[in-house]
């Protein structure tokens, strides 16, 4: 029957209305005459509808007329009227055609690019090179050759180790790995200075010359290990600056290297009300889409916003311009996130916990990972305060301060 | 005995001796009901009244009659009917 039912969409059928009084004379008559009926209902009496084929209406017209029967058509369906519908509203079906076509063309070109891993070269760099091997914006899809762009990226990029190019729809992923940068031993003459206020503890020279001495203090800036190695008097005594030798007095210039440990001292403030007042957000969002073509908005999603107090975030998504020409539609996406007012009353110990971990956390920024911390120190100022406590942790720790420095 | 009941005799016969099914070899009409919804009736010979209540066929054993609520015709072929509706009974009766 479905299939029955398929092939007489195809080649079309219609649903006729019967009048007569011998109705069954009229079924019996169809049938004998090859002409299929089905569907067959009556309504009311000596009246029916019944569906029968396109191609045996003619047929069955002379059936009705030996039936005695009369026979009007209610509804056509199938696909010839369906074909003559289209003729008779041709700009329709070109509007259908147009708009198929359109999405088929708009679809095969690459709209957007984006490049991915790439640190050492800008993502502007990247793409220069892509479009120079046949990767811009409007390129058609089917021109594009992945594997020679990524050759070409990957030649003329010597710092990306690996290239992947994916086509998702109308995007090209650039992905691209980079060469884990092996830094070149730098041997140009370099002191060491010091990057931070500290106090000298150990200092071991590897090269160079030490022009501080433990337990001095210095300053950020201030050389530590100098790369200038003046001539010693007694130039039997440094077997290094045995080439030297002949040029005396004049001093060598090396790159400083060496360990110079301090002791450091970082300190961190924090603060806690023991009546706390200010707004959270409760975790409600809601969203609302706006469409806006010139100066039209239509909006999709809650019309209200559903919060009191609320903070609001808009990100905006436009196409890209095509030379001169910005298309007038953006997608406006507007989040809110609600807010809501808190109180909260802390005793004496839980504020000193909370401004010890305020301070600790500014402390713990500034230290090294490599520091070790050696002393490390707790204060509460001002005691006295009714609503406030104020925590200052005060950390001491060795560490190397040394930093290269060419000159 | 007449000569054509002596032929419907003898395929009578034939037909049970090779185990044939009778509606084929005796063209009998074979009905079909399926719950109370549908029927199919093979080897009808025609229609002889058709509304919404009652569908009336002629076959080769007399008259079959289909009682229900709005009935409707599915499909029908020479031979094969398939009636649709609420069937509230199925009656065969004989001729006279």
């Amino acid at each position: 029957m479905p299939v029955f039912n398929f092939v007489s969409y195809l080649i079309g059928y219609v649903i006729i209305l019967v009048e007569g009084e011998s109705l069954e004379k009229f079924i019996n008559l169809a049938l004998d005459n090859g002409v299929v009926l089905w569907d067959i209902t009556s309504i009311g009496k000596d009246r029916l509808l019944a569906k029968v084929r396109l191609s045996t209406v003619r047929t069955l017209r002379q059936v009705a007329r030996k039936a005695h029967c009369r026979f009007w058509i209610q509804k056509r369906t199938g696909i010839p009227f369906l074909y003559l519908r289209i003729k008779r509203r041709k700009s329709m079906a070109l509007g259908i055609v147009i708009f198929v076509l359109g999405l088929y063309l708009l679809s095969s070109f690459v709209w957007f690019i984006e490049v991915n891993g790439n640190h050492h070269y800008s993502s502007t760099e990247v793409l220069e090179v892509a479009a120079e091997a046949g990767l811009k914006q409007g390129v058609l899809k089917k021109q594009l050759k992945p594997k020679i762009i990524e050759k070409v990226i990957q030649e003329r990029l010597p710092e990306i180790s690996w290239v992947g190019i994916t086509v998702k729809g109308t995007r090209v992923i650039i992905e691209t790995v980079e060469k884990e940068q092996i830094k070149e031993k730098n041997e140009n003459p370099a002191h060491i200075i010091a990057k931070k206020v500290g106090i000298i503890k150990e200092i071991l020279v590897i090269n160079g010359q030490a022009v501080v001495q433990e337990e001095d203090m210095v300053v950020p800036g201030q050389i530590l290990i100098s790369g200038i190695v003046l001539p010693v008097k007694k130039a039997e005594e440094t077997p290094e600056q045995g080439q030297s030798l002949g040029k005396v007095k004049k001093p060598l210039y090396v790159h400083a290297k060496g360990i110079v440990n301090a002791r450091v001292w970082y300190n961190g403030y924090g603060e806690a009300y023991l009546k706390e007042k200010g707004q959270r957000y409760t975790g409600r969002t809601a969203t609302r889409l706006i469409l806006r073509t010139g100066f039209k908005e239509l909006r999709i999603g809650p019309s209200g916003i559903p919060f009191t107090k609320y903070k609001k975030e808009v990100t905006m998504k436009k196409l890209p311009p095509w030379r001169s020409f910005k298309p007038p539609v953006e997608l406006i996406r507007q989040k809110y996130y609600e807010l809501e007012n808190y109180e909260s009353v802390l005793d004496r110990e839980e504020a000193r916990q909370k401004a010890w971990q305020k301070a600790w956390a500014k402390v713990k920024k500034q230290i090294p990972k490599q520091a070790a911390i050696i002393k490390q120190e707790t204060e509460e100022i001002a005691k006295d305060q009714e609503e406030l406590v104020r925590i200052r942790i005060l950390v001491e720790t060795k560490e190397d301060i040394g930093l290269e420095k060419t000159f | 005995m007449t000569k054509r009941g002596t032929a419907k005799h003898l395929k009578q016969k034939v037909s049970e001796v090779l185990e044939f099914p009778d509606d084929i070899v005796l063209n009998l009409p074979k009905v079909t009901l399926i719950g109370d919804v549908k029927v199919f009736i093979e080897n009808h010979c025609g229609i002889l009244e058709y509304t919404i209540s009652r569908v009336r066929l002629y076959t080769t054993v007399g008259e079959l009659t289909v009682n229900g609520d709005k009935l409707k015709i599915r499909s029908i072929v020479p031979k094969e009917i398939c009636i649709e509706g609420k069937i509230k009974g199925i009656i065969l009766n004989k001729d006279g």
